[in-house]
């Protein structure tokens, strides 16, 4: 990252909107609730109790054994909803690091290497674009056994599209920039230049392109999920939780509606981070969709 | 024209290319004869049930088959429902098409408004709220807010029944849950774009002629604000078509999202292959349609 991305950053923490202090704080304090309670819970999320079924969390029945209540077969809800944001969060994450790499490395060679090469990469982004996402991820998930590690590659290398197009775009607009033509010009090679110029000139874009990119992973892992078509029972997902605890909402809705808040709060919260952080990075873009 | 005929030819490549994709990929993995069968079943069903779906056949043999049948407009049998895939799809396609017609119509009637409003009253406490909820609807996942609707409209206060296909009461709640993040996203993008436009000098010119506000803002700058949303709702569409898969499962509405759902959850090919080759085919001539817009409404762009 630059030093002007840094100072710009720096500056704009001390003015930072009460808004997005409480999204960090948010966030923070469900990235520290996935790491830690997992430790600190004696409950396990896979316990079942088949006494305490169905038991009501305790904010409706104080005298409860169970904080949030449980499930059908007496899982503790609590520990359920944290180890189900651990999995998003992560999913999320890893899935951001596949897709950026891989991203920024295709848009690289798309743009330095050129001919046949930068045709090939960006017919298969064209490729990719026409069909929706969710659609590709269906009929992926169908052919391969969900699992976490076949969710964090598949939604991570499905999102490289868009770094590759913004490496490439940059490439392409600098490549006869007076100051990389000198560098050419004294020797540097091509590798040299995309890291020292590209790679430099392109850094905000490319944090505010993963942090949308977060929420919309976290998303499509519980969207797809939630559907039946993603992580399979017993695998704790929010999107799995939301879906099982369907069949309850009558008579015991906290089972879906605690699991909804959370994940409404986490994609709204990366969200709004995400935005705020386009505004303080890429001035240019804010007028943008 | 040459541009268009550029256009096409290169969206009929693509095609080509989805559907011998999809067509390698679903054979390549799995058997499906093993998920349509009980567990139990003998060998001598199971190589019964290869043959009727025709795959005891070489892979290539099974391709040129399927192209043939492609195109005649016939993509094969489903493995589940037994019936030609393209009846199956003409039978639940209009009615995933009214409703992401009405929820599409629904953003755009509340979002255009709604975001030329929230312009005008640029930094007043008006359009706070209009942008903050409008941020909420359509951040918030579809099926979270479809949920809470259920929760809330039918099985506390029991005013809409909370799924199924009928009269226009079983369209409120997935016509709103659908609609509301298109009106969220129209109406941010009406308000940055109309923001944008009012700055420029053609409408200092209008307004300087003294032509009242109204006119100046329906007639000068909405037709220009317009274009990004134009091109936005056509951008929508493969997002379109992902909600109507959660809309569809969440209200049991008997249409295309929850057949592919479905189908996905048996490993029925056929139906995917088409879904596919469908939604391909949609998103292609949408694109296609934006551009197609762009040049009758801003009268400065000319295709040549």
């Amino acid at each position: 990252m630059s030093k002007r991305a840094l100072s710009s950053i720096l500056t704009s923490i001390k003015k930072m909107p009460p808004m997005i202090i409480i999204c960090f704080i948010l966030l923070f304090a469900m990235i520290a609730a996935a790491v830690f309670l997992p430790f600190l819970e004696a409950i396990d999320p896979y316990t079942q109790n088949l006494l305490g079924r169905l038991a009501k969390p305790r904010f409706l029945d104080p005298a409860s054994k169970y904080v949030l209540g449980s499930d059908p077969i007496g899982r503790d809800l609590l520990s359920r909803t944290v180890y189900g944001l651990a999995c998003s969060l992560v999913i999320g994450a890893l899935g951001v690091i596949i897709g950026t790499v891989l991203g920024v490395s295709l848009g690289m060679l798309s743009g330095l290497g050129g001919g046949i090469l930068d045709n090939i990469i960006m017919a298969v982004a064209e490729l990719q674009q026409s069909i929706p996402r969710t659609l590709i991820l269906i009929v992926v998930v169908v052919l391969v056994r969900p699992s976490v590690t076949v969710m964090i590659v598949v939604l991570g290398v499905l999102s490289w599209n868009g770094y590759a197009r913004l490496v490439r775009g940059q490439i392409l607009s600098i490549r006869e920039e007076e100051y990389v033509l000198c560098s050419k010009a004294l020797g540097a090679s091509q590798f040299y230049i995309a890291v020292k110029h590209v790679l430099k000139n392109i850094a905000s874009p490319i944090i505010v392109l993963s942090t949308s990119n977060l929420s919309s992973i976290i998303l499509s892992e519980s969207t797809l999920s939630f559907l039946g078509v993603g992580l399979q029972p017993p695998a704790v997902s929010l999107g799995l939780m939301i879906s099982s605890g369907r069949d309850h909402l009558a008579t015991s809705w906290w089972l879906t509606i605690i699991p909804s808040i959370v994940l409404a709060l986490l994609v709204i919260t990366t969200s709004l981070i995400g935005d705020w952080l386009r505004d303080v990075l890429d001035p240019q873009l804010r007028h943008g969709a | 024209m040459a541009f268009f005929v550029r256009r096409i030819s290169r969206a009929v490549i693509t095609l080509c290319v989805v559907l011998t994709i999809v067509f390698f990929a679903t054979r390549i993995t799995g058997d499906p004869v093993m998920w349509l069968l009980p567990d139990d079943a003998s060998m001598e069903a199971i190589e019964n049930t290869r043959i009727r779906l025709g795959l005891d056949k070489p892979i290539h043999e099974q391709f040129s088959i399927f192209v043939k049948g492609v195109l005649q407009g016939d993509f094969g049998t489903s493995f589940l429902h037994r019936r030609s895939v393209t009846s199956l799809f003409l039978e639940r396609i209009p009615q995933t098409v009214k409703l992401m017609s009405w929820a599409l119509g629904l953003g755009i009637v509340l979002g255009i408004p709604l975001g030329i409003i929230a312009a005008l009253n640029r930094n007043s406490a008006l359009d706070r709220f209009l942008m903050t909820s409008s941020f909420l609807a359509y951040s918030i996942p579809n099926f979270v807010l479809g949920i809470f609707f259920i929760l809330i409209f039918s099985l506390t206060l029991r005013w809409l029944p909370s799924g199924g296909y009928g009269n226009w009461r079983y369209m409120i709640m997935p016509v709103v849950t659908y609609g509301a993040s298109h009106a969220g996203l129209v109406a941010r993008l009406m308000r940055s774009s109309m923001l944008d436009v009012i700055r420029r000098d053609f409408i200092r010119t209008a307004d300087s002629k003294g032509l009242p506000r109204h006119t100046v803002i329906m007639k000068h700058a909405f037709r220009i604000a317009v274009l990004p949303v134009i091109t936005l709702i056509g951008l929508r569409l493969p997002h379109l078509i992902s909600g109507s898969f959660v809309i569809e499962t969440i209200y049991a509405w008997p249409g295309a999202g929850r057949l592919i759902i479905q189908a996905a959850k048996n490993r029925d090919f056929p139906v995917l292959q088409y879904a596919v080759f469908v939604t391909a085919i949609l998103v292609i001539v949408a694109n296609l349609l934006v551009d197609l817009a762009y040049g009758l409404l801003d009268p400065r762009i000319k295709y040549d």
